[in-house]
């Protein structure tokens, strides 16, 4: 009997302790790896259709990610990993979104004194004055626009993906619709 | 007028994607500007959803999950937040706050009972010239210039606790007129002459023995005045 307890204390001596934390880490990578394979492509998504733009889609994306891991710890839930991650991705496109925007607006200052409306290209009309609605767009909207219009994203998988009911999305998704079209028309 | 009436579910139904019912279909049907309208407000959205879908629907280039695992390889896990992390400066925090308030309140002024405004810190005493000091109920100052008779306070001085006033209130008195002033003082603290009423129109001002403190006042310049003993 004192053997055992004997032994039980030792178990608790500070080179086992490391040997745990150690392990910890170990198990606690091995399940970010698994999760990332799962939703990194989310991320680089949601960046994405947000930024419109390749390379600043993989900055960010990454950048989400990185933070995710580091705070991986942290959080509690881990099956709310996908719907943190797409929030974190999320925030960071618009950062990044909104001063390229303020560098273009400045830049495009100049631009104005040489070039006319009418020189400008339809399409690239239409890109301008969507971005115009977009900006204006409340960012939970702007959200669902961008989840929804991924393949294979059901009302209720952008809920899930959101952790708000479906209804709550499918109202989202009608007022940022009516809201854009009433922008653009 | 019609057509007016069905506008707004026309715009609806668009960005709803659902399919028209009722009275709307059977317009629809009927009127052409109705059904160009909606036609138009489709194609406008399915441009909208063709820009969503190919800014969402991009192929993940192939060298971005590698890039990012080699950064997770080479990054710490940050330990998780300890509670005393941020329950110690909030204590802290806590304890200046409560200092603060506690001096913040130990200097300000305390009027229990009495309204601010009975115990004015500066009053000037206009003149009233030579009043004989008849009665006990009027008292007027003699031959006092305005300005020459300041009641006066410090800033620390707790009105209504004498315990907590180290600073008595003092009368400053021009040095022409401290005879006046000291048989004024005298007459008043004789006849218990307690008004607590100030009238700022009258010329003759009542001034509140009771506010002023004079009581506590050592009255010094007594000592001074055998002129004015010997002038009796």
């Amino acid at each position: 009997m004192q053997e055992i307890a004997i032994r039980s204390l030792s178990d608790s001596l500070p080179p086992m302790e490391k040997t745990n934390a150690a392990d910890s880490e170990v198990a606690l990578r091995a399940e970010f790896e698994a999760l990332l394979s799962e939703c990194g492509p989310l991320a680089y998504r949601v960046a994405r259709s947000v930024l419109r733009n390749e390379a600043d889609a993989e900055d960010v994306a990454q950048e989400a990610l990185l933070r995710a891991f580091r705070r991986f710890e942290r959080l509690r839930d881990k099956a709310k990993f996908r719907s943190w991650l797409v929030r974190i991705a999320f925030r960071l496109s618009l950062d990044r979104w909104r001063s390229r925007k303020r560098r273009e607006s400045r830049e495009s200052a100049w631009m104005n004194e040489t070039l006319h409306w009418h020189q400008v290209a339809p399409d690239a009309e239409f890109q301008a004055r969507l971005e115009r609605a977009l900006s204006e767009l409340p960012d939970k909207f702007r959200l669902v626009l961008s989840l929804c219009a991924m393949e294979g994203h059901t009302a209720e998988e952008v809920a899930a993906i959101l952790q708000v009911p479906p209804g709550t999305v499918k109202s989202r998704l009608f007022f940022a619709r009516k809201k854009l079209a009433e922008k653009l028309r | 007028m019609k057509c007016r009436e069905f506008e707004s579910q026309i715009l609806d139904l668009a960005a709803s994607s659902a399919e028209p019912a009722g009275e709307l279909r059977r317009h629809l049907s009927e009127c052409d500007d109705c059904a160009n309208r909606l036609s138009a407000e489709l194609a406008l959205l399915a441009k909208l959803d063709a820009e969503f879908s190919n800014a969402a629907n991009v192929a993940v280039p192939a060298s971005f999950l590698p890039r990012v695992r080699l950064q997770v390889e080479n990054e710490s896990i940050s330990p998780p937040v300890s509670w005393n992390s941020w329950l110690v400066p909030a204590i802290a925090f806590s304890c200046a706050l409560a200092i603060a308030v506690f001096l913040a309140n130990r200097n300000a002024p305390v009027h229990q009972g009495r309204s601010a405004a009975t115990f004015p810190i500066h009053q000037e005493v206009t003149a009233e010239p030579n009043l004989p000091v008849a009665s006990p109920s009027v008292i007027a100052m003699p031959s006092l210039n305005a300005e020459s008779v300041v009641a006066r306070r410090g800033p620390l001085v707790r009105q209504s606790d004498s315990r907590l006033s180290d600073k008595l209130p003092e009368v400053i008195i021009a040095t022409g007129q401290k005879r006046a002033t000291v048989q004024f003082i005298r007459t008043a603290r004789d006849a218990k002459w307690e008004p607590l009423n100030w009238n700022l129109h009258s010329s003759v001002q009542r001034l509140s023995l009771q506010a002023l403190s004079i009581e506590p006042v050592k009255i010094e310049p007594l000592a001074h005045t055998s002129e004015l003993d010997s002038n009796r």
